[in-house]
């Protein structure tokens, strides 16, 4: 049945830009092939379009020269405003998780900095893809009985093998150089060196500091999928789009103070950079599970964790023993071996953050206390 | 097997659903939030503000996505449109300071980049062709009813009718007439001005 109103400007408008619904589209559509009047009048509209977008595209400079600069990552940084940038107790949450930790010199700095993407490879360092730039800016404690450590034994390897097949390749690796003074060891590291001025009349033995060192590993969609089909998950949960990508882990200096009973390390920047596009949650959930989380908890924890700036320090806790302390305003961990004179001894480490350093203090057989003292001593 | 227990959004949610569950987290200061709705917006109002603003866009949408950041809309609303009003209005007080930057630059003898449709300052010395058409595309902008003007900007962005009605604050079925309208008394002067050489 031929119509006889003629659809106004607005209708014709929205048809022409595909605005309207199938049905409208179609009624319009019929009447059309039996009004030359409107098909004159869309074919003016049609050509009007074209012309007034590709004069406005005219302001679109070079469009395939140009691109955005910008990145979410840059917002965040300009937006988060000093107060949480600083305040690291305020979003402190509580958690438990995997994976042993073992100080060992400047290694331990080394892990300080790059646990959640090495030690604790496996859940954590393909966890946090989406934020793109993980610094640390908190901490977040899991612990882990000695079933789940047993656990994390058992999948370890294989979750490992899978997920990051080959080594990492080391991007920088500048030496450790031993320097004469703090002084030195400021100008070496590029950044505010801290000591302690509450040493206990032990004089610093030495200071020595590493420059850049980065490391870097790809991880691809696959071997995401892997992993959470491993721990039961559903594998298509990793969007289709992520293709995977690199992580790097990286930190700028390292500066490591020596006395007769203690060791300050001091890790600059110790940054990790994943791929964009992947939810970090899912896979710490994916983590969390592996190790014999129960399932809901394994999903409360990840949610809760922010994972663009927490430290995951898995604590065996079978074996160590760890309290959470503030130092100088911000969180700190206090950790110890249960078990003196075993494996760890009476070591302890303390650590912390502050600004864009992070701080180990480890100290054999050294009471709490006067740890405590010695960090909170610090000055710039 | 078991019964399913309830999930939490899945990746997939992130990357092609829910974009009200997002805001929620965003509002709760989840930064994983931020970063998806950025994925998803960014091109497009980045686009919207290169003609806005001409080659101040990235500043204008840093700011834009700053004030997402920072000042997340209410629950209830859209985000595209909100993210499009801002642009707007965002790269309005930019080009209102351009403006007022140009004034004292060419008071003291220094070029002005003539950018943004409301800029339409005159650009001294010699300029590419292409330049001198943008400016006489932008001064047509800049001389036609805001309304007119955003609305071109808008749907020539790629925004839908009902995006456009949201973030101008009208009725989506108005927005054919309206946007017909503005086309019309877009491309008359445009062609005068271009017919002359004026830029």
């Amino acid at each position: 049945m031929r119509r006889r109103i003629c659809p106004d400007l607005g209708d014709l408008m929205a048809y022409r830009d595909r605005e309207l619904s199938e049905d409208a589209m179609g009624r319009l559509r019929e009447h059309l092939t039996s009004c030359e009047r409107c098909q004159g009048r869309l074919a003016e509209l049609a050509s009007q379009g074209t012309r007034v977008g590709s004069t406005l595209q005219m302001l679109e400079s070079a469009p395939e020269a140009r691109k955005l600069s910008l990145s979410a990552e840059k917002v965040m940084a300009l937006a988060v405003p000093s107060h949480r940038k600083e305040n690291t107790i305020v979003e402190q949450k509580r958690i438990r998780t995997r994976s042993i930790w073992q100080p060992v010199g400047i290694a331990a700095a080394v892990c300080i900095a790059m646990v959640a993407v090495y030690s604790f490879a496996p859940t954590r360092a393909l966890a946090r893809d989406l934020l793109g730039i993980f610094r640390v800016r908190k901490f977040a404690v899991v612990r882990l009985d000695s079933a789940q450590v047993d656990q994390f034994e058992a999948v370890a390897g294989q979750v490992q093998s899978t997920l990051m097949p080959e080594a990492p390749e080391i991007l920088a690796d500048e030496p450790e150089i031993e320097v004469a003074d703090l002084e030195a060891a400021r100008q070496a590291a590029g950044f505010s060196v801290a000591a302690p001025s509450y040493v206990f009349g032990e004089a610093v033995e030495g200071y020595a500091v590493k420059g850049r060192m980065a490391l870097g590993a790809t991880v691809e969609r696959e071997a995401l999928v892997a992993l959470l089909e491993m721990a039961d998950m559903d594998g298509d949960e990793i969007p289709v789009a992520f293709a995977g990508g690199s992580v790097t882990a990286s930190f700028e200096s390292c500066v490591r103070m020596v006395a007769p009973s203690w060791e300050l390390i001091q890790v600059w920047k110790p940054y990790a950079e994943y791929p964009t596009g992947l939810d970090p949650a899912l896979v710490g959930e994916a983590g969390f599970r592996l190790i014999g989380i129960p399932e809901r908890e394994a999903q409360r924890m990840a949610e809760r964790i922010d994972w663009a700036t927490t430290l995951i320090v898995p604590i065996p806790s079978d074996i160590m023993r760890v309290t959470e302390i503030e130092i100088a305003g911000s969180q700190g961990l206090l950790i110890s071996s249960k078990q003196a004179g075993e494996g760890l001894g009476t070591q302890k480490m303390l650590i912390w953050q502050s600004g864009d350093v992070l701080y180990g203090l480890t100290a054999s057989g050294m009471g709490d206390e006067r740890m405590v003292k010695i960090a909170g001593s610090l000055s710039w | 097997m078991d019964a399913m227990p309830i999930r939490l959004p899945t990746a997939d949610t992130l990357v092609t659903g829910d974009e009200s569950w997002l805001m929620q987290r965003l509002r709760a200061g989840d930064q994983g939030a931020f970063c998806v709705l950025y994925e998803r917006h960014s091109r497009r109002i980045w686009r919207l503000a290169q003609r806005v603003v001409g080659e101040d866009a990235d500043d204008l949408c840093q700011q834009v996505f700053l004030q997402l950041y920072r000042r997340p809309p209410t629950a209830g609303t859209p985000l595209a449109p909100w993210l499009a009003r801002v642009t707007i209005n965002l790269g309005r007080n930019m080009l209102r300071s351009a403006r007022r930057r140009g004034h004292y630059r060419e008071r003291l003898g220094v070029e002005t980049r003539g950018n943004g449709w409301l800029g339409a300052s005159p650009e001294p010395g010699k300029v590419a062709e292409s330049r001198s058409e943008q400016r006489i595309v932008r001064r047509v902008l800049a001389e036609l009813p805001k309304r007119q003007a955003t609305l071109l900007l808008l749907r020539f962005s790629g925004y839908r009718y009902r995006e456009i009605a949201e973030a101008l604050g009208l009725a989506t079925g108005s927005i054919g007439t309206l946007l017909a309208r503005a086309e019309r008394a877009f491309a008359r002067r445009y062609e005068a001005l271009a017919e002359r050489g004026e830029g």
